[in-house]
């Protein structure tokens, strides 16, 4: 397990808890922990963004899922013929870059039409790839939770109130050239990061490195949704579904929103 | 590739076809792979009748704990299918010399980022 020393909020875990409670199944326990868990984390400042910014990258990622010009850019030949403004979330309006909104609504609704021209949109916000990764991070976990209740027809997890502090800002050491984003090499890190991964690792866990509590991140919410590390690559392991049955619906998945990854 | 290996695991080819075109040509020799299919098609098509009845049918036919199983793992690639797509990451050097043959029978090299995720 990644090294984290948040302490989980009461109120999210009840909050939680009352969600789960609507599903007409017992939810695992590591499930609603892992959702408590990141929603604490997601309220605190993070690496780039403040407390506030990153709830606000979340409710983005919600809203994204409804927005109309998403949709006619995604059926557009090429995104760039479709101009507008996206439906974006009105309680937090001005909170956020431009930019940060349009990339999140592009990760949320298009990923795959994605190049690293559009995440240089960035720098049009004086902005670097670190608060890209950072928000990337903060959108597909939310997506990943909302999902989730969706699946078991429980209410979406209020986001939780922000939180005061200044970003980290602190920066791993990373090398270019593998992906759009800069990453930290396959090796296991040095201290302090030595805990996001071992000898072994795959490029879906380098690929927010750039931001290391981002890894973590993922880990908390994969180990509880999919399969922790340790078992990720013995493909023996499953929980109640077998991992046959686990990777079908991966590939289902993957095919239906036109990943070739 | 994963559920190819998988199912070599347990002494079973899998014909993955079902991947591609959907519940109705999911291989049988995965235990309610048709019934598990057309929930994620429910669950992302976002249709709340149709997520309904498939969560219905889905429950009695595996239980419960693996209906849970089965939102979370679905969650899961809803955020790694993003996450990989948007940071441009490249196919695992082992998962790349696995599928030559899976990627060309599944035209999956035709995918919008295939020419990326290749590199």
């Amino acid at each position: 397990m990644p090294r984290i020393d948040t302490i989980v909020s009461p109120d999210i875990v009840q909050a939680v808890l009352g969600d789960m409670a609507h599903c007409v199944v017992p939810v695992r326990q590591d499930i609603i922990d892992a959702h408590a868990l990141v929603l604490t984390r997601l309220a605190l400042p993070g690496t780039w963004w403040t407390g506030r910014e990153r709830v606000a990258i979340a409710a983005e990622a919600r809203v994204a899922r409804h927005c109309h010009l998403c949709a006619e850019r995604k059926a557009a030949l090429s995104p760039s013929m479709v101009t507008g403004a996206h439906q974006t979330d009105a309680q937090r309006s001005g909170v956020l870059p431009d930019e940060i909104i349009d990339l999140v609504h592009f990760s949320i609704n298009d990923a795959p039409r994605m190049t690293p021209e559009t995440i240089a949109s960035v720098y049009a916000a004086k902005l670097t790839e670190a608060y890209f990764v950072e928000a990337l991070g903060i959108a597909v976990a939310q997506r990943s939770m909302d999902q989730t209740c969706f699946g078991l027809g429980v209410p979406l997890h209020n986001l939780p109130d922000p939180q005061p502090g200044e970003p980290t800002r602190i920066l791993p050491e990373t090398t270019t050239g593998k992906a759009f984003v800069p990453m930290m090499g396959a090796g296991q890190p040095a201290p302090p990061n030595d805990d996001l991964w071992g000898d072994v690792t795959a490029y879906g866990l380098q690929a927010l490195s750039l931001v290391p509590d981002a890894v973590r991140d993922l880990l908390v919410l994969s180990g509880a949704q999919y399969i922790t590390m340790d078992k990720a690559f013995d493909f023996s392991q499953g929980r109640t579904l077998t991992r046959a049955q686990m990777e079908m619906l991966a590939g289902r998945v993957s095919a239906i929103n036109d990943c070739f990854y | 590739m994963m559920l190819s290996v998988s199912m070599k695991l347990q002494g079973q080819e899998v014909d993955l076809t079902g991947i591609i075109e959907g519940a109705d040509a999911v291989d049988d020799a995965i235990p309610h792979g048709k019934l598990l299919t057309r929930f994620v098609e429910a669950l992302l098509g976002g249709v709340e009748d149709e997520i309904r009845t498939a969560r219905d049918h889905l429950i009695d036919a595996v239980g419960g704990d693996a209906f849970v199983d089965t939102c979370g793992v679905i969650g899961h690639f809803e955020r790694m299918t993003r996450l990989a797509d948007a940071t441009g990451i490249p196919l695992d050097e082992a998962t790349l010399a696995g599928t030559v043959q899976i990627r060309e029978d599944l035209g999956l090299n035709d995918y919008a980022m295939a020419g990326q995720t290749l590199k």
